[in-house]
Protein backbone atom coordinates (compact mmCIF):
# COMPACT_ATOMS: atom_id res chain seq x y z
CA UNK A 1 0.00 0.00 0.00
CA UNK A 2 1.46 3.41 -0.99
CA UNK A 3 1.92 5.85 1.91
CA UNK A 4 -0.52 8.77 2.00
CA UNK A 5 0.61 12.07 0.49
CA UNK A 6 -1.55 14.08 2.86
CA UNK A 7 1.05 14.28 5.66
CA UNK A 8 2.32 17.81 6.11
CA UNK A 9 5.92 17.53 4.97
CA UNK A 10 6.30 13.82 4.30
CA UNK A 11 7.04 12.78 0.79
CA UNK A 12 9.82 15.34 0.14
CA UNK A 13 12.69 12.78 0.08
CA UNK A 14 10.63 10.50 -2.17
CA UNK A 15 9.82 13.45 -4.46
CA UNK A 16 13.49 14.39 -4.90
CA UNK A 17 14.60 10.79 -5.40
CA UNK A 18 11.93 10.04 -7.99
CA UNK A 19 12.70 13.29 -9.83
CA UNK A 20 16.41 12.51 -10.11
CA UNK A 21 15.95 8.83 -10.97
CA UNK A 22 13.53 9.79 -13.74
CA UNK A 23 16.53 11.14 -15.68
CA UNK A 24 18.70 8.02 -15.30
CA UNK A 25 19.24 5.00 -13.07
CA UNK A 26 21.68 5.47 -10.20
CA UNK A 27 23.06 3.63 -7.21
CA UNK A 28 22.82 5.05 -3.69
CA UNK A 29 26.10 6.96 -3.46
CA UNK A 30 25.58 8.43 -6.96
CA UNK A 31 22.06 9.53 -5.99
CA UNK A 32 23.30 11.30 -2.86
CA UNK A 33 25.93 13.15 -4.93
CA UNK A 34 23.21 14.11 -7.43
CA UNK A 35 21.02 15.52 -4.61
CA UNK A 36 23.97 17.57 -3.28
CA UNK A 37 24.73 18.89 -6.78
CA UNK A 38 21.13 19.63 -7.78
CA UNK A 39 20.47 21.47 -4.51
CA UNK A 40 23.70 23.48 -4.68
CA UNK A 41 24.77 21.67 -1.49
CA UNK A 42 21.97 23.33 0.49
CA UNK A 43 20.36 19.96 1.24
CA UNK A 44 22.48 17.95 3.67
CA UNK A 45 21.41 14.82 5.49
CA UNK A 46 22.78 11.57 6.92
CA UNK A 47 23.62 9.82 3.65
CA UNK A 48 22.86 6.30 4.88
CA UNK A 49 19.17 7.12 5.37
CA UNK A 50 18.71 7.24 1.60
CA UNK A 51 18.58 3.45 1.60
CA UNK A 52 15.46 2.98 3.78
CA UNK A 53 13.67 5.46 1.48
CA UNK A 54 14.86 3.60 -1.64
CA UNK A 55 13.83 0.24 -0.17
CA UNK A 56 10.38 1.58 0.74
CA UNK A 57 9.88 3.00 -2.78
CA UNK A 58 10.92 -0.32 -4.26
CA UNK A 59 8.51 -2.09 -1.94
CA UNK A 60 5.74 0.22 -3.19
CA UNK A 61 6.57 -0.67 -6.79
CA UNK A 62 7.79 2.86 -7.58
CA UNK A 63 11.36 1.68 -8.23
CA UNK A 64 12.98 -1.35 -9.76
CA UNK A 65 16.53 -2.53 -9.12
CA UNK A 66 19.33 -4.41 -10.80
CA UNK A 67 22.62 -5.52 -9.37
CA UNK A 68 25.88 -5.00 -11.21
CA UNK A 69 29.45 -5.82 -10.19
CA UNK A 70 32.08 -3.42 -11.54
CA UNK A 71 35.77 -3.84 -10.63
CA UNK A 72 34.80 -6.12 -7.76
CA UNK A 73 32.37 -3.55 -6.34
CA UNK A 74 28.73 -4.58 -6.12
CA UNK A 75 26.21 -1.87 -7.01
CA UNK A 76 22.44 -1.87 -6.78
CA UNK A 77 21.07 0.44 -9.47
CA UNK A 78 17.62 1.99 -8.94
CA UNK A 79 15.31 3.14 -11.73
CA UNK A 80 11.77 4.52 -11.81
CA UNK A 81 8.86 2.33 -12.88
CA UNK A 82 5.62 3.51 -14.48
CA UNK A 83 3.98 3.42 -11.05
CA UNK A 84 6.89 5.50 -9.79
CA UNK A 85 6.33 8.11 -12.50
CA UNK A 86 2.68 8.39 -11.50
CA UNK A 87 3.68 8.61 -7.85
CA UNK A 88 6.12 11.42 -8.76
CA UNK A 89 3.36 13.39 -10.54
CA UNK A 90 1.09 13.04 -7.50
CA UNK A 91 3.81 14.10 -5.07
CA UNK A 92 4.88 17.02 -7.31
CA UNK A 93 1.29 18.31 -7.56
CA UNK A 94 0.89 18.02 -3.81
CA UNK A 95 4.17 19.88 -3.24
CA UNK A 96 3.24 22.69 -5.66
CA UNK A 97 -0.11 23.17 -3.89
CA UNK A 98 1.57 23.08 -0.49
CA UNK A 99 4.38 25.48 -1.37
CA UNK A 100 1.89 27.89 -2.99
CA UNK A 101 -0.27 27.82 0.14
CA UNK A 102 2.70 28.44 2.43
CA UNK A 103 3.95 31.29 0.20
CA UNK A 104 0.47 32.92 0.39
CA UNK A 105 0.36 32.52 4.16
CA UNK A 106 3.78 34.16 4.52
CA UNK A 107 2.65 37.12 2.39
CA UNK A 108 -0.79 37.59 3.77
CA UNK A 109 -1.91 35.27 6.54
CA UNK A 110 -5.71 35.03 6.24
CA UNK A 111 -6.79 34.92 9.85
CA UNK A 112 -8.75 37.17 12.17
CA UNK B 1 38.95 -5.66 9.76
CA UNK B 2 35.83 -5.59 11.96
CA UNK B 3 32.49 -4.92 10.29
CA UNK B 4 31.39 -1.39 11.26
CA UNK B 5 27.76 -2.36 10.67
CA UNK B 6 27.73 -5.66 12.61
CA UNK B 7 25.93 -4.15 15.62
CA UNK B 8 23.41 -2.44 13.34
CA UNK B 9 22.74 -5.75 11.54
CA UNK B 10 22.29 -7.55 14.84
CA UNK B 11 19.76 -4.98 16.11
CA UNK B 12 17.81 -5.06 12.86
CA UNK B 13 17.62 -8.86 12.97
CA UNK B 14 16.45 -8.79 16.60
CA UNK B 15 13.77 -6.28 15.58
CA UNK B 16 12.43 -8.84 13.11
CA UNK B 17 13.77 -7.67 9.77
CA UNK B 18 14.49 -10.51 7.36
CA UNK B 19 18.15 -11.59 7.03
CA UNK B 20 17.97 -10.90 3.29
CA UNK B 21 16.78 -7.30 3.86
CA UNK B 22 19.46 -6.72 6.53
CA UNK B 23 22.22 -8.18 4.33
CA UNK B 24 21.25 -5.94 1.43
CA UNK B 25 21.05 -2.81 3.62
CA UNK B 26 24.43 -3.38 5.30
CA UNK B 27 26.03 -4.30 1.96
CA UNK B 28 24.79 -1.02 0.44
CA UNK B 29 26.01 0.93 3.48
CA UNK B 30 29.41 -0.80 3.24
CA UNK B 31 29.77 0.07 -0.45
CA UNK B 32 28.61 3.64 0.20
CA UNK B 33 31.16 3.98 3.02
CA UNK B 34 33.91 2.70 0.73
CA UNK B 35 32.91 5.19 -1.99
CA UNK B 36 33.09 8.01 0.57
CA UNK B 37 36.50 6.85 1.80
CA UNK B 38 37.84 6.66 -1.77
CA UNK B 39 36.53 10.18 -2.46
CA UNK B 40 38.07 11.62 0.74
CA UNK B 41 41.40 9.86 0.13
CA UNK B 42 41.45 11.36 -3.39
CA UNK B 43 40.99 14.77 -1.75
CA UNK B 44 44.18 14.16 0.24
CA UNK B 45 42.85 13.10 3.62
CA UNK B 46 44.61 10.44 5.67
CA UNK B 47 43.11 6.95 5.85
CA UNK B 48 42.03 7.35 9.47
CA UNK B 49 40.45 10.77 8.92
CA UNK B 50 38.68 9.53 5.76
CA UNK B 51 37.19 6.55 7.60
CA UNK B 52 36.06 8.77 10.47
CA UNK B 53 34.45 11.33 8.21
CA UNK B 54 32.82 8.65 6.03
CA UNK B 55 31.08 7.13 9.07
CA UNK B 56 30.02 10.60 10.27
CA UNK B 57 28.54 11.43 6.86
CA UNK B 58 26.67 8.13 6.65
CA UNK B 59 24.89 8.95 9.88
CA UNK B 60 24.74 7.92 13.50
CA UNK B 61 23.75 4.41 14.59
CA UNK B 62 20.21 5.59 15.43
CA UNK B 63 19.88 7.57 12.17
CA UNK B 64 20.61 4.35 10.25
CA UNK B 65 18.55 2.10 12.53
CA UNK B 66 15.29 3.94 13.17
CA UNK B 67 14.04 4.48 9.57
CA UNK B 68 14.35 0.73 8.95
CA UNK B 69 12.45 -0.05 12.14
CA UNK B 70 9.76 2.53 11.32
CA UNK B 71 8.50 0.67 8.25
CA UNK B 72 6.55 -2.43 9.36
CA UNK B 73 6.70 -3.82 5.82
CA UNK B 74 10.39 -4.60 6.31
CA UNK B 75 9.60 -7.13 9.04
CA UNK B 76 9.82 -10.74 7.94
CA UNK B 77 6.83 -13.12 7.88
CA UNK B 78 8.44 -15.09 10.70
CA UNK B 79 8.61 -11.95 12.86
CA UNK B 80 5.01 -10.94 12.13
CA UNK B 81 3.46 -14.39 12.53
CA UNK B 82 5.89 -16.55 14.55
CA UNK B 83 3.21 -19.01 15.69
CA UNK B 84 2.24 -19.67 12.08
CA UNK B 85 5.77 -20.01 10.71
CA UNK B 86 7.41 -21.87 13.60
CA UNK B 87 4.53 -24.00 14.87
CA UNK B 88 1.43 -24.27 12.67
CA UNK B 89 3.21 -24.78 9.33
CA UNK B 90 5.63 -27.43 10.68
CA UNK B 91 2.69 -29.30 12.24
CA UNK B 92 0.83 -29.15 8.93
CA UNK B 93 3.97 -30.35 7.13
CA UNK B 94 4.29 -33.24 9.56
CA UNK B 95 0.66 -34.24 8.93
CA UNK B 96 1.29 -34.00 5.18
CA UNK B 97 4.38 -36.20 5.65
CA UNK B 98 2.21 -38.87 7.27
CA UNK B 99 -0.22 -38.71 4.39
CA UNK B 100 2.59 -38.96 1.80
CA UNK B 101 4.18 -41.94 3.58
CA UNK B 102 0.81 -43.69 3.75
CA UNK B 103 0.01 -43.04 0.09
CA UNK B 104 3.55 -44.13 -0.86
CA UNK B 105 3.08 -47.44 0.92
CA UNK B 106 -0.34 -47.98 -0.65
CA UNK B 107 1.12 -47.24 -4.09
CA UNK B 108 4.07 -49.59 -3.45
CA UNK B 109 1.67 -52.37 -2.46
CA UNK B 110 0.18 -52.27 -5.96
CA UNK B 111 3.56 -52.76 -7.64
CA UNK B 112 6.23 -55.50 -7.62
CA UNK B 113 7.60 -53.70 -4.52
CA UNK B 114 4.83 -55.38 -2.50
CA UNK B 115 7.24 -58.20 -1.68
CA UNK B 116 9.28 -55.65 0.28
CA UNK B 117 6.28 -53.99 1.89
CA UNK B 118 7.28 -54.90 5.46
CA UNK B 119 10.74 -53.34 4.98
CA UNK B 120 9.20 -50.30 3.31
CA UNK B 121 6.87 -49.98 6.28
CA UNK B 122 9.82 -50.06 8.67
CA UNK B 123 11.58 -47.43 6.56
CA UNK B 124 8.45 -45.24 6.61
CA UNK B 125 8.19 -45.57 10.40
CA UNK B 126 11.85 -44.53 10.80
CA UNK B 127 11.36 -41.56 8.45
CA UNK B 128 8.30 -40.59 10.44
CA UNK B 129 10.40 -40.40 13.59
CA UNK B 130 13.38 -38.65 11.99
CA UNK B 131 11.29 -36.00 10.21
CA UNK B 132 10.26 -33.98 13.29
CA UNK B 133 13.85 -33.95 14.61
CA UNK B 134 15.22 -32.63 11.31
CA UNK B 135 12.35 -30.13 11.07
CA UNK B 136 13.13 -28.80 14.56
CA UNK B 137 16.82 -28.43 13.75
CA UNK B 138 15.86 -26.40 10.64
CA UNK B 139 13.51 -24.25 12.74
CA UNK B 140 16.25 -23.67 15.31
CA UNK B 141 18.67 -22.63 12.54
CA UNK B 142 16.07 -20.27 11.00
CA UNK B 143 15.29 -18.67 14.38
CA UNK B 144 18.99 -18.35 15.24
CA UNK B 145 19.76 -16.69 11.88
CA UNK B 146 16.95 -14.22 12.58
CA UNK B 147 17.98 -13.69 16.24
CA UNK B 148 14.39 -14.66 17.04
CA UNK B 149 13.08 -15.94 20.33
CA UNK B 150 13.42 -19.73 20.72
CA UNK B 151 10.00 -19.93 22.39
CA UNK B 152 8.10 -20.96 19.25
CA UNK B 153 10.74 -23.41 17.93
CA UNK B 154 10.79 -25.03 21.39
CA UNK B 155 6.98 -25.30 21.33
CA UNK B 156 7.21 -26.84 17.85
CA UNK B 157 9.78 -29.37 19.12
CA UNK B 158 7.37 -30.54 21.84
CA UNK B 159 4.32 -30.53 19.54
CA UNK B 160 6.03 -32.38 16.69
CA UNK B 161 7.56 -34.91 19.10
CA UNK B 162 4.14 -35.54 20.66
CA UNK B 163 2.55 -35.98 17.22
CA UNK B 164 5.28 -38.38 16.08
CA UNK B 165 5.10 -40.38 19.32
CA UNK B 166 1.31 -40.56 19.15
CA UNK B 167 1.15 -41.72 15.52
CA UNK B 168 2.00 -45.18 14.35
CA UNK B 169 2.45 -46.30 10.75
CA UNK B 170 1.85 -50.02 10.65
CA UNK B 171 2.43 -52.49 7.83
CA UNK B 172 1.45 -56.13 7.93
CA UNK B 173 2.73 -58.13 4.99
CA UNK B 174 0.21 -60.46 3.34
CA UNK B 175 0.48 -64.08 4.37
CA UNK B 176 -1.03 -67.20 2.86
CA UNK B 177 -4.75 -66.58 2.64
CA UNK B 178 -4.55 -63.42 4.75
CA UNK B 179 -4.53 -59.94 3.19
CA UNK B 180 -1.86 -57.51 4.23
CA UNK B 181 -2.64 -54.26 6.00
CA UNK B 182 -1.35 -50.70 5.92
CA UNK B 183 -2.53 -48.59 8.82
CA UNK B 184 -2.10 -45.16 10.39
CA UNK B 185 -3.11 -44.99 14.03
CA UNK B 186 -3.20 -42.13 16.52
CA UNK B 187 -3.05 -42.94 20.23
CA UNK B 188 -1.88 -41.28 23.41
CA UNK B 189 1.85 -40.55 22.98
CA UNK B 190 4.13 -43.01 24.71
CA UNK B 191 6.42 -41.31 27.23
CA UNK B 192 9.75 -42.82 26.17
CA UNK B 193 9.47 -42.11 22.41
CA UNK B 194 8.12 -38.63 23.16
CA UNK B 195 10.99 -37.78 25.52
CA UNK B 196 13.59 -39.24 23.15
CA UNK B 197 12.27 -37.24 20.20
CA UNK B 198 11.89 -34.07 22.28
CA UNK B 199 15.46 -34.28 23.59
CA UNK B 200 16.86 -34.90 20.11
CA UNK B 201 14.77 -32.05 18.68
CA UNK B 202 15.88 -29.63 21.41
CA UNK B 203 19.52 -30.75 21.25
CA UNK B 204 20.88 -27.76 19.25
CA UNK B 205 19.13 -25.34 21.60
CA UNK B 206 20.48 -27.13 24.69
CA UNK B 207 24.03 -27.26 23.28
CA UNK B 208 23.92 -23.56 22.46
CA UNK B 209 22.71 -22.67 25.96
CA UNK B 210 25.39 -24.90 27.51
CA UNK B 211 28.18 -23.31 25.46
CA UNK B 212 26.92 -19.80 26.44
CA UNK B 213 27.08 -20.75 30.13
CA UNK B 214 30.54 -22.23 29.70
CA UNK B 215 31.97 -18.92 28.26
Amino acid sequence: MAPSTSSFLNGVPELLILRLLRDREMYGYELVQAIHEASGKTLTFAEGVIYPVLHALERDGALSTRRQTINGRSRVYYSVTQAGSQRFETLADHWRTLSGTIANMLERPNHV
Amino acid sequence: MSDPFADLADELLRAGLSPRRVRRYTRELTEHRQDLIDHLLAQGQSRQAAEREAMARLGSHDALLLPMLADPRFRSLAARWPALIYLALPLAAQALCALCLLLGLVAAAATPLRTLIADLGTGAAVLWLIAPVLTCWLLWHAARTRRASMRWPAAAALALSALAAATEIGVTAPAQGIAGEISLGVTQPSILPFLTLAILSLLPLCLERTSKFAR
